[in-house]
C-alpha cells in the first residue's frame, strides 16, 4: 500500500472535490511532512473512556523478584482473577521484576496477536503526580500537557498541523463519533461523523429532484466556503466544519465496508457467538472500526485512498467505581454463554471482551485487504484505577480513580511492514510495584506516556525529533524513544 | 457596577435577553412592521422592567398536581419524561424557569445510562424546579442525598468500611469548587476528597410502592472525626487555614444525619488563594458561560472578565446564594449584551429556539418532524435530526461532565444533524399546507416585497442576525431574479421562502449567539 506523493495528491483531489481551498490550509511545506505523506502510514487511536482498570487488563501471574501477585491477591479479593484462569493468555514477563504476566482471560484475540508478534504492551504508562480527575487527566492525555501549562490544542491536532503543512489535503483525520475529541483540536480540519451515509446536505424531504436541491446546495457552498476563510471565531469554526463536509462528501459516501468480513460477522453475531440481539451499543467499537476500515480501503471503484490517515474511535463505560464485576471462571461458564447473557455481573470483563474482539477482527480484516502493512493501532485511557478494590468484597465492589495503566499497540511485524519501521512485539516498560504505591494508594508510573506519543510521531508518522519535542516539550520535556518501533 | 442604560436598550438587546434568559421570542409577528411582537414590547420598556418581566417566573412552590405532576406520576420511560420537559420549554409561559432547570440539569450531571429508572430523574427534575428560585447552597445539600445522584455517583455504596470517592470528588470538582482556582492553585487535595467521602457515608435508597426516598443508615456511617481543607504541603500548600473544618466524632445519629449539610457549608465558606469565595466564583463563572459567554478569568489569560465575575459573585454571596438575584444582576450587566457571536447554541437552544421563533406547530402530517424530536436518543434512523444526534440528549449524557459547549458542539456530524432538523422544520409542499409545521405567511406578512427586504426581515426575526454582505447577497440570490416577489404566491412560498428559512437555520451565524 505504499503510494507516492503524486498519487496521494491525486487521491485527495478527486474530480468531485477539486475546489480551491481556504488559505488556512495552505502553508509552507516541511520536508519531513512530505516524507511522511509518502510513507503513507495510518494510525488508529482507540480510547477506553472512563479510566481502564489496568491491573485486571494485564494481570500479574507471579511475583518474580517483586511482590505484585502477592499484593494483588491481598487487595483484590472480589475482583481477583485466579492464576488458573490466566494460563491461556500469558504473555511475556515484566522486564523489570521478571514476574509473569497475562492478559485478561477474555482477551484471547490479543493474546493470539501477541504470539504472532503483532502486539506490544507498554506497562505503567502515565505521568508524574497523576491527577485523579477524569476531566483533568483526559485533558493531560489529549494535550500531552502534564504540567497543565494551558495548551489549548491537542497532541494529534498539533501533529497534524506539522504533518499537513503545505499539503493540499483538507481532512487528514476522522473522529468516528459525534463530537470531535480534543486531541484533534488544532488548525487542521478534522471530520467527526459516525456514518458516511449521513454526509449530505439535506433538502426539504418533499423535494428531492436535482432542480430543488441544487440551488440550496449552491447557496450553502457559497456561504460556507466564504466564511470558512473569512469568518471569525466560532462562525469560522462552524463554516470550516461544514466546508470540510461539503468538499469531501461525495468521495466519502462512495466507500464500502462490505469486505470487512470479520467485523461484519462480529456485528451480526455470526462469528459463532450466540448473540441474542446484537445492538450497535454492544459492539459499538466494531461499528466504528468498520467505518475506519472503509475509509482506509478507500472509494470505489479502484479503492483510491481518501487521504485520511489518523482516526480515533472510542468505547465508554470503564469508570467502574462499583459493580465492576467478579471474573466468572471459564470452567463455570463458557465464553459463549457469557456473551449470550451479555456478561451478567461481569462489567469490566465484558468491556475488555468487546475491545479484544473488535480490535482483533479489525486487524484480520486489514490483513485480508492488505492494509495491515502500514497501519498501527494504539489504545489509551485517561488513567488506571486504584490498586485496592473498594466495597465489602461483594458485588458492589469496584475500583476508584488511579494512575498508570498499560497501553496496547498493534501493528505489522517485521516481515509484514511496508514502511521503514515495524512493530516489534513484546512487553515494554515495567509493571509498577504494587507494594510501593503513592500516598493515595495508586501505582507509580514507569513510562511517561509522551514517550509513546513521541515514538509514534517520529518513527511511525515521520516527524523529525525536533518537531516532536516541540509538540511534546511543555516544561522542557524531551521524549525518549521506546523500542516497539525500531529504526 | 456598570449596568446597561435605557439609552443602550433597543430591539437587539431585548431580543438578546429573550434568547439568553429563555429560548427566544414566541414567534408572534407584528403585521405592520414584521418585527417580533414580544421583542418590541420589551424593547419599549426600561432594562429593569424588561429583566423583571422575563424573570417573573411563575414557579410553583410545589410541583403541580394532576396530570402534569412530575413526581406522583409513574414515569415509565425516559422518552415520555423528555417529551414532558421539552413541551414545557416550547410553551410560551415559563421559558426562563426552564432555562435555569436546564442549567441545573447540566450542572448536576446525572444520566439515565446509569440511573436507568425515569422516576429517579423525574424526582431530581422536580427538585430543580423547587429550588430554581431558591438558595443554591441548600440545593446542593439536597443533591447530596438525591436518590438519582446517590445512584449515579455511587453514594449508596459509600460506607464506613469502604468509602467510595466518586461523589465526593465530583461534588468539589464539578458542582461547587473546581479543581483549580482562578490563580491556578488547587482548591482541595486528594485527602480532602477522602475526608469528604467519609462525611457522606451512610446514605441509602429505599424503593417502596412506587416511591423512592433516600434515608440515613448510621450503621454504614463513619463515626470518626474528619478534617477537610487542611493545608497539604504537596497539593494545597497555599490553602487558607481558615478554610479548615473539623467534624467531631459522634455516635449520635441525629447529629450525623446532618453531617453532609455541614460539609456543604464548609465548602461554601472556602476562600481561594486570592481570598475570594471559591464556590461563588466557580458557580458564577459557570452561569456566565451558560447565559452569556465563556469568560476570561484564569491566570494566563487577559482576565478581562474578572471584574464581572467578582461583582456577580458578591451579589450571589450577599443574597444568600439566591439564584434569581444573581440572574437579575447578570441580565442587567452591560457586558451581558456585549457579545452576540461568542457562544455556540447548544442543540436544545437551537431546536427549541427555532421552533419557538418560527411558531412551529405540532403536526401529524406527512412530513412530521415535531414528534420525531421526542425520539431524541440515538436509536438508529429515528433519532436523525434529533438533539441526541447533535450531541445533547436531555436526561442522558455520555459521562459525568457537563456538556462542554462551544467548540465541543462544532463537528461535521452535528452540523449535518442540525441541517436535517432545519430541512424537516421548514418542509412544506404545495398540496398539504396544513401539514407544514411552519406557516410562512404568519412570519412574513405582506404582499409584494423586495427580495432584500424579505431576507432582512427574516434575519431580523431569527436573531437579529448580523451577517456579512457576501452571505446576505447569497441569500438574496437564492430567491431568484424576480424582484420584488409576491410572498403570497404559492410557488414562491413552497420553492423559495420555506427553503430560505431552512438556509437561514443552516447559517453559521445562526448557530452562535
Amino acid at each position: 500500500m505504499r503510494f507516492s506523493r503524486r498519487e496521494f495528491l491525486k487521491a485527495s483531489l478527486g474530480a468531485s472535490v477539486a475546489v480551491s481551498l481556504p488559505s488556512v490550509w495552505l502553508r509552507a511545506r516541511e520536508a519531513s511532512a512530505l516524507e511522511a505523506c509518502e510513507q503513507g502510514t495510518n494510525l488508529i487511536l482507540v480510547e477506553l473512556d472512563g479510566g481502564n482498570d489496568g491491573i485486571n487488563t494485564v494481570v500479574p501471574l507471579s511475583n518474580g523478584s517483586g511482590q505484585n501477585r502477592t499484593v494483588y491477591d491481598t487487595v483484590r479479593q472480589w475482583l481477583n482473577i485466579p492464576v488458573s484462569e490466566l494460563g491461556a493468555t500469558q504473555i511475556g514477563n515484566d522486564p523489570y521484576r521478571n514476574g509473569e504476566l497475562a492478559l485478561h482471560p477474555h482477551m484471547n484475540g490479543l493474546k493470539t496477536l501477541y504470539d504472532e508478534g503483532n502486539l506490544a504492551v507498554v506497562l505503567g504508562a502515565h505521568y508524574t503526580n497523576g491527577n485523579l480527575s477524569h476531566d483533568v487527566s483526559k485533558s493531560i492525555w489529549y494535550k500531552a500537557d502534564p504540567l497543565l501549562s494551558g495548551i489549548s490544542d491537542g497532541w494529534m491536532g498539533r501533529t497534524l498541523d506539522a504533518l499537513c503543512t503545505g499539503q493540499r489535503q483538507p481532512v487528514p483525520a476522522v473522529d468516528v463519533g459525534r463530537s470531535l475529541n480534543p486531541l484533534f483540536f488544532g488548525r487542521t480540519s478534522v471530520l467527526a461523523f459516525t456514518n458516511t451515509n449521513d454526509l449530505a446536505i439535506p433538502a426539504n424531504p418533499t423535494f428531492q429532484r436535482p432542480e430543488h436541491i441544487q440551488p440550496l446546495e449552491q447557496a450553502f457552498r457559497t456561504i460556507y466556503e466564504q466564511l470558512a476563510s473569512n469568518g471569525e471565531g466560532f462562525i469560522q469554526s462552524w463554516a470550516q466544519a461544514g466546508w470540510a463536509v461539503a468538499s469531501r462528501m461525495d468521495a466519502y459516501r462512495s466507500v464500502s465496508s462490505s469486505t470487512a468480513a470479520n467485523l461484519t460477522a462480529l456485528i451480526d453475531g455470526a462469528d459463532g457467538h450466540p448473540i441474542a440481539s446484537p445492538t450497535p451499543q454492544r459492539y459499538g467499537l466494531a461499528y466504528a472500526l468498520r467505518m475506519v476500515y472503509a475509509l482506509l480501503r478507500g472509494a470505489q471503484p479502484g479503492n483510491q485512498p481518501l487521504g485520511c490517515r489518523v482516526f480515533r474511535v472510542g468505547i465508554g463505560g470503564f469508570d467502574t467505581h462499583s459493580d465492576q464485576g467478579r471474573h466468572i471462571p471459564l470452567t463455570e461458564k463458557s465464553l459463549h454463554q457469557k456473551v449470550a447473557d451479555n456478561f451478567r455481573n461481569e462489567l469490566h470483563g465484558r468491556l475488555l471482551h468487546q475491545v479484544d474482539k473488535a480490535i482483533t477482527a479489525f486487524w484480520r480484516d486489514l490483513e485480508a485487504a492488505n492494509l495491515h502493512h502500514n497501519t498501527l493501532i494504539m489504545t489509551f485511557t485517561e488513567f488506571g484505577r486504584r490498586i485496592a478494590e473498594n466495597g465489602d468484597n461483594n458485588a458492589d465492589s469496584g475500583t476508584d480513580h488511579g494512575t498508570a495503566s498499560p497501553v496496547f499497540i498493534v501493528g505489522p511485524r517485521k516481515t509484514q511492514s511496508s514502511v521503514s519501521t515495524f512493530l516489534q512485539g513484546g512487553v515494554y516498560g515495567a509493571y509498577p510495584e504494587l507494594h510501593l504505591p503513592d500516598r493515595n494508594g495508586n501505582m507509580v508510573h514507569t513510562v511517561d506516556f509522551r514517550n509513546i506519543y513521541g515514538t509514534i510521531m517520529v518513527n511511525w508518522l515521520g516527524l523529525s525529533q525536533a518537531t516532536a519535542n516541540s509538540i511534546l516539550g511543555a516544561g522542557g520535556f524531551t521524549y525518549r524513544p521506546l523500542d516497539f518501533l525500531p529504526t | 457596577m456598570p449596568n446597561i442604560t435605557p439609552a443602550q436598550w433597543n430591539y437587539e438587546t431585548a431580543a438578546h435577553l429573550l434568547l439568553r434568559s429563555g429560548f427566544g421570542h414566541n414567534g408572534r409577528v407584528r403585521k405592520s412592521t414584521g418585527e417580533a411582537t414580544l421583542v418590541r414590547m420589551l424593547a419599549d420598556k426600561t432594562p429593569e422592567q424588561a429583566v423583571d418581566w422575563v424573570l417573573k417566573l411563575r414557579v410553583p412552590t410545589v410541583v403541580p398536581q394532576g396530570p402534569g405532576n412530575l413526581v406522583a406520576r409513574d414515569w415509565t420511560s425516559f422518552g415520555e419524561l423528555r417529551e414532558w420537559w421539552l413541551e414545557r420549554m416550547l410553551k410560551p409561559t415559563n421559558p426562563a424557569l426552564e432555562k435555569i432547570v436546564l442549567f441545573l440539569h447540566a450542572h448536576f450531571a446525572t444520566a439515565q445510562s446509569r440511573v436507568n429508572k425515569s422516576l429517579y430523574m423525574a424526582k431530581q427534575n422536580a427538585l430543580f424546579r423547587r429550588y430554581a428560585l431558591g438558595d443554591f447552597r441548600e440545593l446542593v445539600k439536597e443533591i447530596n442525598i438525591d436518590p438519582a445522584m446517590l445512584w449515579w455517583l455511587d453514594g449508596q455504596s459509600n460506607t464506613r468500611r469502604s468509602p467510595n470517592e466518586n461523589y465526593a470528588r465530583e461534588l468539589m470538582e464539578l458542582f461547587t469548587l473546581g479543581v483549580f482556582d482562578f490563580a491556578g492553585n488547587r482548591n482541595y487535595s486528594q485527602t480532602d476528597v477522602k475526608e469528604a467521602a467519609r462525611m457522606l457515608t451512610g446514605w441509602r435508597i429505599r424503593e417502596e410502592n412506587g416511591t423512592i426516598e433516600s434515608y440515613f443508615d448510621m450503621n454504614r456511617h463513619d463515626r470518626n472525626a474528619k478534617t477537610i481543607f487542611a493545608p497539604d504541603s504537596s497539593e494545597t500548600p497555599l490553602q487558607n487555614p481558615a478554610n479548615t473544618y473539623t467534624e467531631a466524632a459522634t455516635n449520635d445519629a441525629s447529629v450525623a444525619v446532618d453531617e453532609h449539610r455541614r460539609l456543604i457549608d464548609a465548602i461554601f465558606s472556602h476562600r481561594d488563594t486570592e481570598g475570594r469565595p471559591t464556590a461563588a466564583r466557580f458557580l458564577v463563572r459557570k452561569l456566565w458561560k451558560f447565559y452569556a459567554y465563556d469568560p476570561e478569568v484564569d491566570a494566563g489569560t487577559t482576565r478581562q472578565d474578572l471584574q464581572v465575575i467578582d461583582d456577580l459573585a458578591d451579589v450571589f454571596v450577599a443574597s444568600g446564594y439566591k439564584i434569581p438575584a444573581v440572574l437579575r444582576a447578570m441580565f442587567l450587566r452591560e457586558e451581558f449584551y456585549a457579545h452576540r457571536t461568542r457562544t455556540v447554541k447548544s442543540p436544545v437552544e437551537y431546536v427549541i429556539g427555532s421552533l419557538r421563533m418560527l411558531r412551529a406547530r405540532k403536526t401529524n402530517g406527512l412530513y412530521t418532524f415535531y414528534d420525531n424530536l421526542y425520539l431524541l436518543g440515538d436509536q438508529g434512523q429515528n433519532g436523525k435530526g434529533g438533539m441526541g444526534q447533535m450531541g445533547q440528549t436531555l436526561l442522558d449524557r455520555p459521562d459525568v461532565f457537563s456538556w462542554k459547549g462551544n467548540q465541543y458542539w462544532i463537528t461535521s456530524h452535528a452540523l449535518l444533524q442540525r441541517a436535517i432538523f432545519a430541512a424537516r422544520a421548514c418542509a412544506r409542499n404545495w398540496f398539504t399546507p396544513t401539514k407544514a409545521p411552519i406557516k410562512i405567511e404568519r412570519l412574513l406578512p405582506g404582499g409584494s416585497l423586495p427580495r432584500a427586504e424579505i431576507v432582512d426581515r427574516l434575519l431580523r426575526l431569527l436573531g437579529p442576525l448580523q451577517v456579512d454582505p457576501a452571505t446576505r447577497t447569497a441569500l438574496i440570490d437564492f430567491l431568484g431574479p424576480a424582484d420584488p416577489i409576491n410572498v403570497r404566491d404559492l410557488d414562491v412560498k413552497v420553492y423559495k421562502l420555506h427553503p430560505l428559512l431552512q438556509l437561514i437555520l443552516m447559517l453559521p451565524q445562526y448557530h452562535v449567539h
